[in-house]
C-alpha cells in the first residue's frame, strides 16, 4: 500500500495510489480504496471472467474489461475505451525535433521534400493517408532536410522516421 | 430468381447482403484483396474469390478482375453494397456486356444521376427545385470567384463529380474563397480524377432529410418514407434516424411525393435514395440521388418492417414489387450509430489497427451490423466504418435511451472508435430535443473529449486486476509452497481472482 503508481490514459497522466485493499475470497467480494489523481475512490468488486471486472461504487456501477497489449492495456470502461500505459521504468517519449513522423498507421501517398532542401516551419513535406482520408505532415522547424526515409507508397507508422529536418547551421556540418 | 450473386464489397455491408442471400436460398461470392484475406466477411460467403492487391484499384475498384470472378464462379448476379463501385455507370455497363444482372439501377440512369450538375437540371425541369445554386461547374478560378459574387457568402463549395464529402467545403467570407477553392479542387483531382467545382447557397439551420424508394422494371414506384441523417462529421454522416423529427404528416407527403417525381423522371430502378436540405421553415430542396443501397438503410428497414435488399434483389431479377404503396407503413422509431476506426478526441483522425477484443450489444430492440470481429484487422486501405449499431423503440425518446444502452454494451478494444461520444450526444439535450442540424457537431461537440470521471472507472479497475494479479501471483508460490508439503492434487484453489491474472496478449 502506499505506493504511486504513474500511468497514460488519452494523452493525459495519473498518479494513482492503492489506500486499502482486500483480495475477495468465497462469500466475499473484493474491496479497493484508491486515490486516483487526487480524488479517492472506493469500490466493491467482483469478476465473470478472466479480463472483466465488476466496479460498484456507492451510486454506480461499472464493467471494465481489460486487454493486454505489450506493456499496456486496452480498457472499456462505462462506455470509455482507451488505451492505459503504466510508466513505471518507461523513458520519456520523446520524438526528436527535426523527425517527422505519421499521428497513426498510414500509406505515403505524396512527398514534397528532397534532401536539402531549405524549408520552413509548417511547410508540407509529405502526404500521408489512411482510411481514405489525408493528412499533411509539415516540417516541424526551419531548417534543411537532411534526409528523406520513404517512398511514395510506403507503409508507415508512428514514430517511424520519415522525414528528417535539421538547422540550417547542423546541416552545412554534415 | 438467382441461385448465385457475388458482392463486390468488403466489410459490414458484404456481411449484410449475404445474410439476405442466405435467408432467400441464394448461394454467395465474396471477394477480397489481400490484406483482407482473414478479414470476417470473406468466412461469411459460400464460395471466395482472391481479387490480389491492397490498394483499393487492384480489387475492390478493378472491374475487369470482379467481372472475371463472377464469370468463373457462376455467379448470375452481382450486388456492389455502397462505397466502391456501387455507383459506377462502367460497372454496371461491364456487367450488362458480360450478361451478368447488375444489382442496381441501369448504366444509363447511374451516368445521369451520377452527374451532380445533371441530376439537379432533371430535378429542377420536373419541377422539384434543387438548392440554389450556381449550376456553372467549372475548374477556372476567376470563373468561379466571379460566380461567387453573384450568389453571396456563406456559401458551400462542391464537386461536380462529388461523394462521400470530397471537395465539399464551407466559405463564411470572400478572402476565404480562393484557398477553399483551391483544396477542394485538388481533393475532388485526387478523389475523383475531375476537378470541376460548383457552388451552392449555404441554408442555415438546414436538415438533410432523404427519402427512400424503391422501382420496379414494370414502371411500379414507391417510397419507404424518410430518414433524417443531420448529424454529420466532414460531411459524413454518422448519427442517422427515421422517421425525421422534423417532419409532420402534411411535410412528408410533400417529401416523398417529390422523392417519386424525381425519380421518375430518371426512369430510375431499384433501391434508391432522393436526398433533400430541409430548412428550419419547412422549405426543402433537392440536393441528390444516391443511386445505391445507403448505409443506413437499416432504420427505414426497421420502422417499415421491408428488407431493402431483398427487394433489390427481386427487382433485379424482374419481379414486380409485391407491396403496393398503401400497404407500406410507418412504426416506431429508429436510429443508427456508425461506429467507425477514429478518434474523435483528435478530430476523428483515422485509428487503423487489430480489434484485440470485443462485445457485441444485444437485448430488445437492438441490431448490430458488425464487419469486425475479436481479432480482425483494420487496414489502413480502407473506409474506417467497422460497425452500425442500430435500435428501435415505439418511440424517439425510447429509442435513444435504447441506443445509449447499447452503446454502453459495446466493446471494441485494440483500436479508437468513437463510441463514448456517441453516447454523450444521444443522452445530449440538444439530440433529445431533436436540435439536429447538419452543423450538430461543429456547434455542440467540436471540444468533446473523453469524460474525466469515466477515466477514473477505468484506473480503479485496471487497479484491481494488477492487485488481484499479484495476488495470484503470490498465492501461486504459496500454493507450490503447499504442494510441496502436501503431495499432488493438495491445496487445489480456484475461485474468479486466481483466474483473474491471466491477461490474453495481443501482440
Amino acid at each position: 500500500m502506499g505506493t504511486v503508481m504513474r500511468v497514460r490514459l488519452n494523452e493525459a497522466e495519473y498518479e494513482i495510489e492503492v489506500l486499502e485493499y482486500t483480495p475477495g475470497h468465497k462469500g466475499e467480494l473484493a474491496h479497493l480504496r484508491a486515490n486516483i489523481d487526487g480524488e479517492v475512490l472506493d469500490a466493491e468488486i467482483s469478476s465473470d471472467g478472466p479480463d472483466r471486472l465488476h466496479l460498484r461504487f456507492a451510486e454506480d456501477r461499472a464493467l471494465v474489461r481489460l486487454a493486454k497489449s505489450g506493456r499496456d492495456f486496452w480498457a472499456f470502461y462505462a462506455g470509455g475505451q482507451a488505451l492505459i500505459e503504466p510508466l513505471a521504468g518507461r523513458p520519456a517519449k520523446a520524438v526528436p525535433q527535426g523527425d517527422v513522423t505519421p499521428p497513426m498507421p498510414a500509406v505515403v501517398v505524396r512527398i514534397f521534400s528532397e534532401p536539402g532542401q531549405h524549408v520552413e516551419r509548417g511547410d508540407a513535406l509529405v502526404v500521408v493517408a489512411a482510411m481514405k482520408m489525408e493528412t499533411t505532415l509539415v516540417a516541424p522547424r526551419d531548417g534543411v532536410v537532411s534526409c528523406v526515409n520513404v517512398a511514395e507508397g510506403d507503409k508507415v507508422s508512428p514514430g517511424q522516421v520519415l522525414v528528417e529536418v535539421v538547422p540550417e547551421e547542423e546541416y552545412d556540418g554534415l | 430468381m438467382f441461385s448465385k450473386i457475388l458482392v463486390a464489397n468488403r466489410g459490414e455491408i458484404a456481411v449484410r447482403i449475404f445474410r439476405t442471400c442466405r435467408e432467400m436460398g441464394i448461394r454467395t461470392v465474396a471477394v477480397c484483396s489481400d490484406v483482407d484475406r482473414g478479414a470476417f466477411h470473406v468466412g461469411q460467403a459460400d464460395q471466395l474469390v482472391a481479387l490480389g492487391g491492397d490498394q483499393p484499384a487492384e480489387s475492390y475498384l478493378a472491374i475487369d478482375k470482379i467481372i472475371k470472378a463472377a464469370m468463373d464462379t457462376g455467379a448470375e448476379a452481382l450486388h456492389p453494397g455502397y462505397g466502391f463501385l456501387a455507383e459506377s455507370p462502367e460497372l454496371a455497363a461491364a456487367c450488362e456486356r458480360a450478361g451478368l444482372t447488375f444489382i442496381g439501377p441501369r448504366s444509363d440512369v447511374l451516368a445521369l444521376v451520377g452527374d451532380k450538375i445533371a441530376a439537379r437540371e432533371l430535378a429542377r425541369k420536373a419541377g422539384v427545385p434543387p438548392t440554389a445554386g450556381t449550376d456553372m461547374p467549372s475548374d477556372n478560378r476567376q470563373d468561379l470567384q466571379r460566380q461567387a459574387d453573384s450568389l453571396g457568402f456563406p456559401l458551400m463549395i462542391k464537386a461536380a463529380a462529388g461523394g462521400g464529402g470530397k471537395g465539399m467545403r464551407r466559405v463564411e467570407r470572400p478572402e476565404s474563397l480562393s484557398e477553399a477553392l483551391e483544396l477542394a479542387a485538388s481533393e475532388a483531382r485526387s478523389a475523383f480524377g475531375d476537378g470541376r467545382l460548383f457552388l451552392e447557397r449555404c441554408i442555415e439551420n438546414a436538415r438533410h432529410v432523404e427519402v427512400q424508394i424503391l422501382a420496379d422494371g414494370q414502371g411500379n414506384l414507391v417510397h419507404l418514407f424518410e430518414r433524417e441523417c443531420s448529424i454529420q462529421r466532414r460531411h459524413q454522416k454518422i448519427i442517422e434516424e427515421a422517421p425525421s423529427p422534423a417532419v409532420n404528416d402534411a411535410l412528408r407527403d410533400k417529401l416523398t411525393e417529390a422523392a417519386l417525381i424525381v425519380a421518375k423522371a430518371a426512369g430510375y430502378t431499384n433501391a434508391g435514395t432522393v436526398e433533400f436540405l430541409l430548412d428550419d421553415r419547412g422549405n426543402f430542396s433537392f440536393m441528390e440521388v444516391n443511386a445505391r443501397l445507403q448505409v443506413e438503410h437499416p432504420v427505414t428497414e426497421l420502422i417499415t418492417g421491408i428488407d431493402l435488399v431483398e427487394q433489390q434483389i427481386r427487382i433485379a431479377a424482374g419481379e414486380t414489387l409485391s407491396t403496393s404503396q398503401q400497404e407500406i407503413s410507418c412504426h416506431g422509431h429508429a436510429i443508427e450509430c456508425r461506429i467507425y476506426a477514429e478518434d474523435p478526441a483528435r478530430g476523428f483522425m483515422p485509428s487503423p489497427g487489430t480489434i484485440c477484443a470485443m462485445d457485441f450489444p444485444s437485448g430488445p430492440g437492438v441490431r448490430f451490423d458488425s464487419g469486425v470481429r475479436q481479432g480482425s484487422i483494420v487496414p489502413v486501405d480502407y473506409d474506417p466504418i467497422l460497425a452500425k449499431l442500430v435500435t428501435f423503440a415505439a418511440d424517439r425518446e425510447r429509442a435513444a435511451a435504447r441506443m445509449a444502452r447499447a452503446l454502453q454494451e459495446t466493446c471494441i478494444l485494440g483500436v479508437k472508435t468513437p463510441i463514448e461520444m456517441l453516447i454523450d450526444i444521444v443522452e445530449s439535450k440538444h439530440f433529445i430535443k431533436s436540435n439536429t442540424f447538419t452543423d450538430f457537431i461543429k456547434r455542440y461537440f467540436i471540444d468533446w473529449k473523453p469524460s474525466k470521471a469515466r477515466e477514473r472507472v477505468a484506473l480503479m479497475g485496471w487497479l484491481a486486476a494488477q492487485l488481484a494479479d499479484q495476488g495470484s501471483e503470490e498465492s501461486s508460490r504459496q500454493l507450490r509452497r503447499n504442494r510441496e508439503h502436501l503431495g499432488p492434487g493438495g491445496g487445489h484453489r480456484d475461485d474468479p481472482w486466481h483466474r483473474l491474472g491471466r491477461f490474453r496478449s495481443w501482440d
